[in-house]
């Protein structure tokens, strides 16, 4: 099973190809067995289970996680020292998460067709089979770091870059400020582990770890967001009504709640400089 | 610094950055005095989640308490000469603590008045939770209940 590529084909070719577009996620995996040929084992969950531990196992057993509680430790003294402040709650220890397969699969979904704007043909980037797809979702393993103010995020994310490159470790770093109120810092690196084949039989890959760093108010709000987003994502038609102006939907509340909040956060920040400066 | 303040500091929780923090303080008061510092105590208190909070460094000579207030976050210090004011009384407060066996939940608060108590006197106020409450017992006894 190659990678195949359908920027070459001829205009309207890859309509009769693709066949009509998937709209559900059962239609979506007839399409990629049907498509290219994805063997039932991708597409099982237990199979997806022993990928993912495996990714799991493998990198909380790395000298880089491993030194991540003394850092935290570390970290949180350095911002209490400037900041007469705790950078974390106490005993903040992060969760490592596994994304389950439902999602896994229903972001393959998203990023192939719903959200394809090059469809039949493949989207930015090329198609995300399963040859690639454990190296090009970047969040199958992740973990979220809790800081308690505004300016911890970006505290945080200059310092542990830094612990990050000090293992040779890759990162990349990207503020997300949706329209959705989602507010976070997410920090990607990249990790080689060895992973079960299909056939049992193992096979080196570059997976990416995602670490998000946000605030302890935006963490109530985002799983507020999340449960909401799941469903949501994966209906290709768009709403007609903007939620912006849909003052009853559950977006129109969620959504504001966060932007309110990361302006009430940023107000503290400003509380606590005021406060600083009539100190000294 | 004498490698017993060095241990009391570990056996109290205080290492990395805070560690460094007592070490720059410690150093810093004895360019100020030449006295033998013949003691070191953390005040330190537990937040309701559970978190260790450490406050003052004091710092003990035969003569004198230095008081570094909140010595990790600012550099303030009082040199207490105690020498010349007599202990005029102690508040001693506690929870959970014997005089001798500490334990986690052990809280013990020491208030100290010196010279003619609300005459000019001066007051020191020491504070400490779990194992410390032993050490702020032994300080108590060595520099001022065995000499009264």
């Amino acid at each position: 099973m190659g990678q195949i590529s359908t920027s070459d084909w001829p205009v309207g070719f890859g309509e009769e190809m693709a066949g009509s577009k998937p709209e559900t996620l059962a239609d979506y995996k007839t399409w990629l067995q049907k498509m290219y040929n994805v063997e039932s084992t991708s597409l099982n969950r237990t199979y997806y289970e022993s990928v993912s531990n495996k990714i799991l196992i493998e990198f909380m057993k790395s000298d880089f996680w491993q030194a991540v509680p003394a850092e935290l430790e570390r970290l949180d003294q350095k911002y209490f020292i400037t900041e007469e402040y705790h950078l974390f709650t106490a005993n903040f220890r992060p969760d490592m998460k596994l994304k389950p397969f439902s999602s896994f699969l229903e972001k393959t979904f998203r990023k192939n067709i719903v959200e394809n704007e090059n469809w039949p043909n493949e989207p930015k980037g090329g198609w995300i089979l399963p040859e690639s797809w454990y190296s090009e979702i970047g969040d199958i393993v992740r973990t979220m770091f809790v800081v308690k103010y505004l300016d911890g995020v970006s505290f945080f994310v200059a310092n542990f870059s830094d612990l990050l490159s000090k293992h040779d470790m890759p990162v990349t770093v990207d503020y997300e400020a949706r329209e959705e109120g989602y507010y976070a810092a997410h920090l990607s690196t990249e990790y080689e582990c060895e992973i079960p084949k299909e056939s049992w039989d193992t096979k080196r890959v570059r997976v990416k770890i995602e670490m998000q760093v946000t605030t302890q108010l935006q963490e109530v709000i985002k799983n507020l967001l999340h449960k909401y987003y799941e469903g949501r994502r994966l209906t290709t038609k768009a709403s007609e009504v903007k939620w912006q102006w849909d003052y009853r939907s559950e977006e129109f509340a969620t959504n504001y709640l966060g932007h309110i909040l990361h302006y009430v956060e940023g107000m503290i920040m400003d509380i606590r400089q005021k406060q600083r400066g009539a100190k000294q | 610094m004498k490698e017993e303040f060095t241990r009391y500091l570990y056996e109290i929780g205080i290492k990395d950055l805070f560690y460094i923090e007592v070490v720059k303080t410690y150093d810093r008061v004895t360019k100020l005095i030449s006295d033998e510092i013949t003691d070191i105590f953390v005040t330190d208190y537990v937040e309701s989640d559970g978190r260790r909070n450490y406050e003052d460094l004091i710092l003990f000579t035969s003569g004198r308490i230095v008081e570094a207030q909140r010595f990790i976050t600012q550099g303030g210090l009082f040199v207490n000469q105690i020498s010349s004011y007599p202990l005029a009384g102690m508040d001693l407060n506690s929870t959970a603590y014997d005089f001798e066996n500490a334990s986690a939940e052990s809280r013990l608060n020491a208030g100290l008045v010196f010279g003619p108590a609300g005459f000019g006197g001066l007051r020191i106020d020491l504070k400490a939770s779990g194992n410390n409450c032993d050490f702020l017992t032994a300080v108590l006894k060595k520099y001022f209940l065995s000499r009264q």
